[in-house]
This record gives C-alpha cells, sequence and structure tokens, in this order.
C-alpha cells in the first residue's frame, strides 16, 4: 500500500509539474503578449503604381495593425523617396492620417512596412502612396478591421485540446509503467 | 501508388523551379517544398508515421535503375552508421540558409535533381536501402520524428514467427518454382520483424508486409515514444545507448529545430551582424558557420554535459557523462519534434492555400486554361488560430519528453528516479522556453509574399 501510494505520488508530481506549466504559460508567460505578427493577407495585387508594380499584404488588427508594400519593376525598383499608408474610416468619422513605412531589410526583395493604429473594429479606406526619383502615384482599397481576440482565455481555449491530449499520453505512459512494473 | 504522383510533383517543382517565375511565392518549387511539403511530413507523422518515406518519390528512379544495373558492391562498413547523414542534414541546413533556398525556385529544383540523382546513383551501386539508410537527411530525420508517431511496422503474434523457417521478411520470398530468383523482397534495411522495435529506420515501404507468408505483419498503433524509453537490442540497429551516432542525430535533430527556427526570427540578423562586425568578416558563410557551431556543438556539449554531471553527482548514477548523454539524448525527440512541428506548421497552416494560385499561375503560363484569374487572395488560417497550436504542440513535445525520461531515470533507479530525472528536465524546460520565446517572434513568411 505504502509503495502504490509512492507511484501515485510519482504520477501526481507529473500532472502537478504540467499543471504549473500550463497555467504559468497562460497567464504568467510574457511570451504571449508578443505573439508574432501575421499572417497577413494580400489587399492589394500587381498594381501599377508610377514605374513599380505594387502589392499589399497587410494585417489589420484592432490595435496596431500592420501592412507590408512589396515594389517590382522589371527595369529594377528605382530609389525610392516615399513610401506611405494613409487611413482613414469609410464612414469619415475619423480624419485621414498618414504613415510613413520602412524599408525592412531583406535581400532580394524591396519591402516596406508600415504600422498604423486602428482604434475600432470596421472597414477603413486604406491608400497606398508611392514616390520615386522615376515618379509616382497611389492605389486605394478597403480594408476590414479585425477585432481584438480574448488574450489569454483565448488562448486557453485554444489550448484545451493539446492539453486533453497530453493527458491521455501521460495516461498510457501510466498504463505502461504498471504494466512493466507487473512483469517485472 | 504514392510514389507516381509526388515523382510527378517532384519533376514539376523542378522544371517551375528553373523555368518558371523567380519571385518565391509565385513558384510551386518553393511554394509546395518550404510551406506545404514540410507541413504535411510532419503532420503526417504525427497523425500517423513515416508515410512519406513510403511513398517517396527518390525511390522510382531508383527501383527504375535497379532494373538496368543491378548494385553489386556492399555499402562501406565504415559508413554503416548516422554520420555521414549527420553531416548532409547539417550541410542542407547551412545551405538553407546560406542560399535562401526558401527564396530560390532556382536553387530549390537544383536540391530537388541532386537528391534524386543521388538517390539513383548511390542505390545503383550500393545493395539494398543504402541509401535510406545511411545517407538521406530528409529519412534520418523521418526516423527520428517517428519515432513518436502512432503507429509501427510490426508483428501480430510473435509466436507465429517462432515456428517461421524461411524469414522472408528479411531475406525475401524466392520463387516457389525453385531458383534463386526474389520475386517479393524482404527488409532491405535489415530490420528483422521478430527483433525489431520501433520505428527508428523503417521507411514503412511494407516489404515485409507483402513478403511474410503468414501475414503476421502490419501497422499497428503504439504509444507514441514509449521505444525511446527502455533499451532492448533492436534489429538492425543494436543497442541505442551504443549507437553514439544515433543519439548525436537525437541531439542534432532537437537543437537543429531551434536553429532552424531562430534563423527565421529578427534577432538571427542582429547577432549575424554582430558577429561580422567584431571578427571583421564580410561573407555570410563564416558568420553562418560560427552560429551552427554554436547552436549545434558548443551548446549541446555545455548543456547535456552539465546536465549529466549533474544526473551523475546528485542521482547516483555509475555511468559516465558520454554514455549518460548517449542513453538520455533519445529523450530530446519528442521535444525535439514539437519544435519542427510548431515551425513548420505555423508556415504550413499560415500558407495553406497559397499552393492554389500558384498553380492557376502555372497552368495559364503554359496555355492551359483556368477558370478566373489566379487566386492571390487565397492564404491560410488566421494566427489567431495558428499560435496557440504552435504552443499547443510545443507542449506536448515538452510532456513527451518529460514522460520519456523520467522513466528512463526510472529503469536506471527505480527507488529514487528524481535526482537523475530533474537536470534532464531542466535541460528540456530551457529548451522549451527557448522554442517558444522563439515562436512568439516576428516570423519571415517564407514562400509567401513576405519572406526575406
Amino acid at each position: 500500500m505504502g509503495i502504490e501510494k509512492g507511484k501515485r505520488g510519482r504520477a501526481g508530481d507529473l500532472v502537478s509539474i504540467f499543471s504549473v506549466l500550463a497555467l504559468w504559460l497562460v497567464f504568467g508567460c510574457p511570451f504571449v503578449s508578443h505573439a508574432h505578427e501575421g499572417p497577413p493577407y494580400p489587399i492589394i495585387v500587381d498594381k501599377p503604381v508610377g514605374p513599380c508594380v505594387v502589392s499589399v499584404w497587410a494585417d489589420p488588427d484592432v490595435g496596431i495593425g500592420t501592412f507590408f508594400i512589396i515594389l517590382e519593376s522589371p527595369n529594377g525598383v528605382p530609389a525610392v523617396k516615399k513610401v506611405e499608408i494613409a487611413v482613414q474610416p469609410v464612414t469619415g468619422r475619423l480624419p485621414e492620417k498618414s504613415h510613413p513605412a520602412t524599408l525592412e531589410n531583406l535581400r532580394g526583395r524591396v519591402q516596406y512596412k508600415a504600422e498604423v493604429p486602428f482604434d475600432a473594429q470596421e472597414l477603413w479606406r486604406v491608400r497606398v502612396v508611392l514616390e520615386t526619383v522615376r515618379g509616382g502615384g497611389e492605389v486605394t482599397t478597403d480594408v476590414e478591421v479585425t477585432p481584438p481576440g480574448l488574450g489569454r482565455w483565448d488562448l486557453l481555449l485554444y489550448l484545451f485540446p493539446f492539453i486533453l491530449i497530453g493527458l491521455l499520453w501521460l495516461k498510457g505512459f501510466l498504463r505502461g509503467r504498471s504494466a512493466r512494473k507487473r512483469q517485472d | 501508388m504514392l510514389q507516381i504522383p509526388l515523382f510527378a510533383a517532384g519533376i514539376l517543382m523542378a522544371v517551375h523551379g528553373l523555368a518558371g517565375p523567380s519571385l518565391a511565392p509565385k513558384n510551386l518549387a518553393t511554394t509546395l517544398s518550404w510551406v506545404h511539403f514540410r507541413g504535411a511530413l510532419v503532420l503526417v507523422i504525427l497523425f500517423a508515421g513515416n508515410f512519406f518515406c513510403l511513398a517517396c518519390p527518390f525511390m522510382l528512379p531508383r527501383q527504375i535503375a535497379r532494373r538496368f544495373f543491378q548494385p553489386a558492391l556492399n555499402w562501406p562498413r565504415r559508413l554503416r552508421n548516422k554520420w555521414l547523414s549527420i553531416v548532409l542534414f547539417v550541410l542542407i541546413l547551412f545551405v538553407y540558409e546560406l542560399f535562401n533556398l526558401w527564396g530560390s525556385p532556382w536553387w530549390t529544383a537544383w536540391l530537388i535533381l541532386t537528391y534524386f540523382l543521388a538517390a539513383v546513383l548511390i542505390d545503383s551501386v550500393f545493395k539494398r536501402a543504402s541509401f535510406c539508410k545511411f545517407v538521406c537527411p530528409i529519412g534520418q530525420f523521418n526516423f527520428v520524428a517517428s519515432t513518436v508517431s502512432p503507429m509501427e511496422v510490426r508483428v501480430r503474434d510473435t509466436e507465429i514467427c517462432v515456428d517461421c523457417r524461411t524469414k522472408d521478411c528479411i531475406r525475401g520470398r524466392r520463387d516457389p518454382a525453385g531458383g534463386l530468383t526474389v520475386i517479393q523482397r524482404g527488409c532491405e534495411l535489415a530490420l528483422f520483424q521478430p527483433l525489431k522495435t520501433g520505428n527508428m529506420d523503417c521507411t514503412f515501404c511494407l516489404d515485409c508486409v507483402q513478403a511474410c507468408p503468414h501475414d503476421n505483419v502490419g501497422i499497428l498503433g503504439r504509444l507514441p515514444a514509449g521505444e525511446l524509453i527502455a533499451d532492448p537490442p533492436r534489429s538492425g540497429i543494436g543497442y541505442f545507448s551504443r549507437r553514439k551516432d544515433l543519439a548525436a542525430l537525437v541531439i542534432v535533430f532537437t537543437f537543429g529545430a531551434l536553429l532552424n527556427a531562430f534563423g527565421m526570427v529578427s534577432p538571427v540578423y542582429a547577432l549575424q551582424n554582430l558577429i561580422a562586425d567584431a571578427l571583421h568578416l564580410k561573407h555570410e558563410a563564416p558568420v553562418l558557420g560560427i552560429i551552427f557551431f554554436f547552436f549545434l556543438v558548443a551548446e549541446p556539449v555545455l548543456l547535456l554535459g552539465l546536465a549529466a554531471w549533474l544526473s551523475r553527482r546528485f542521482g547516483g548514477s555509475r555511468k559516465g557523462i558520454l554514455p549518460l548523454i548517449t542513453r538520455y539524448g533519445y529523450g530530446l525527440a519528442p521535444l525535439g519534434f514539437g519544435v519542427w512541428l510548431s515551425h513548420y506548421c505555423f508556415h504550413f497552416l499560415t500558407g495553406l492555400l497559397t499552393f492554389v494560385p500558384v498553380v492557376q499561375s502555372a497552368l495559364s503560363s503554359v496555355g492551359l486554361p483556368i477558370p478566373g484569374p489566379p487566386r492571390w487572395d487565397l492564404g491560410g488560417l488566421p494566427e489567431r488560430f495558428v499560435y496557440p497550436i504552435e504552443l499547443g504542440l510545443l507542449g506536448l513535445g515538452l510532456a513527451g519528453s518529460l514522460m520519456v525520461i523520467y522513466r528512463m531515470a526510472e529503469e536506471d533507479s527505480a527507488d529514487s528516479p528524481l535526482p537523475a530525472f530533474a537536470p534532464w528536465a531542466g535541460l528540456c524546460i530551457i529548451l522549451w522556453i527557448s522554442a517558444v520565446w522563439l515562436m512568439s517572434q516576428p516570423m519571415e513568411m517564407r514562400g509567401t509574399f513576405l519572406s526575406g
């Protein structure tokens, strides 16, 4: 009986370790608040703007939305003076606000990135402005800004199946362990 | 049957890589290789087993070549281990970073063609499945990953094997009319079914299943990672604890997972610049070499050595440091697989449908009609679903490694396993925290428009 309690105690140790780790991940882990960006989706594809062909991918979340502006040109992308993203709610609730995009450190690709604050989930007009030494232009589209999730509670909900599988896996290991002990 | 469509896909990818658009997200070679193939591979291994080796397209030309060229040589004895394949695995990871394979359809196409050529040449010269067992880096990856799979090829009833005199599962089945012609191959990886344990070195080719005259071999369910706990003699492999090369493969598999993920997040560029400035290096290759050395040699030696020393000091083990590392190193396989899963699933799930417009574009470029313009708006799952999946897979990987290592510690010291278990558990947790941090960084969307 004492040995059985010891075995259950060790299994209980394992369950406790996993539970603590899971709770820390959800409620204490600082990494959760810095979840990585993306995935963005294309909002403008291969549109001619001035001397370039422009594609724009966006991750328009409430809070900070991210825009990636890719420039291509058959004759090589000319020197760029300015890339900007200007946004305004389609309803006109707020005035248009411009945000400069910065060149990303990528190889074999001319890509700019802009981070734009959105305060509400609604349809926003997005205007992409390009100026180069060989001319420029702009292109406009409308984008639905996506709502924020539930944060840590979202995470716990989506992690639930994995926790369940983990517990089933643990059960399998404990059964194998018991079978082995009986054989010995 | 499965090899034919994958072979056709491989050829199409190579052709498109050489002759198609140079922009990676618009090319089949890069999109299918680095987004879809890798993701599908790890998911199939997770949910089933090493079915990608079963469907390996590189084996089709090899089979055809063997109808004309019978291999005459045995694989050199000195190379009958995993060291060569470890070097090739690391080389592929290195070349992937150095030549930005994800962003280069041309280089990806040449990698595919080189792989085909290597498989055909090696298996045309050397007998049995020498390429699979001793060379193929993808195969070695699959072998280690499939130690965590829920399915295994094994005998149904060992009692039937006791009375079997012909041992067709490994010798092959000869022509019943007499003669020496083998009409059904046996296992070319030297895995004798009655003594086979686990999925290591098993390509799921099912030659043994087809050869067995008693229909006593099948694909059966099992406890994932259960094969890592005990250390019985394994047919075609020997004892895990005596195979330093296999342990090294598992260790490189695990630390390589972290390295490959690290190569895609922004801190890596800062680190590369720091190293280049400090050492006045102008070329990327030596900088990458230093990073690779740190991740795949220095870091494992330090962390594993420390864990082994602590385990010996406080766990009461009388084994040396190297034997302890060789034994417990296998316990890292679930965590390593969790990192690979998390990383590859990120790209696979976020780029799930990106192959559709690429295929549409490829078809229209050769004059084949497609309904409507290419659907470049198709992407994949939203990030808010993908990130929890990544964390869940990492969590399962950690759980698997902790359970395996605990059972290993119990096998070594039944009365007090915790002192032996704790240092290795600490190591796993450190690696897991690193992985969670990595997956939380902005990651390059390789194979999509935003790859760099």
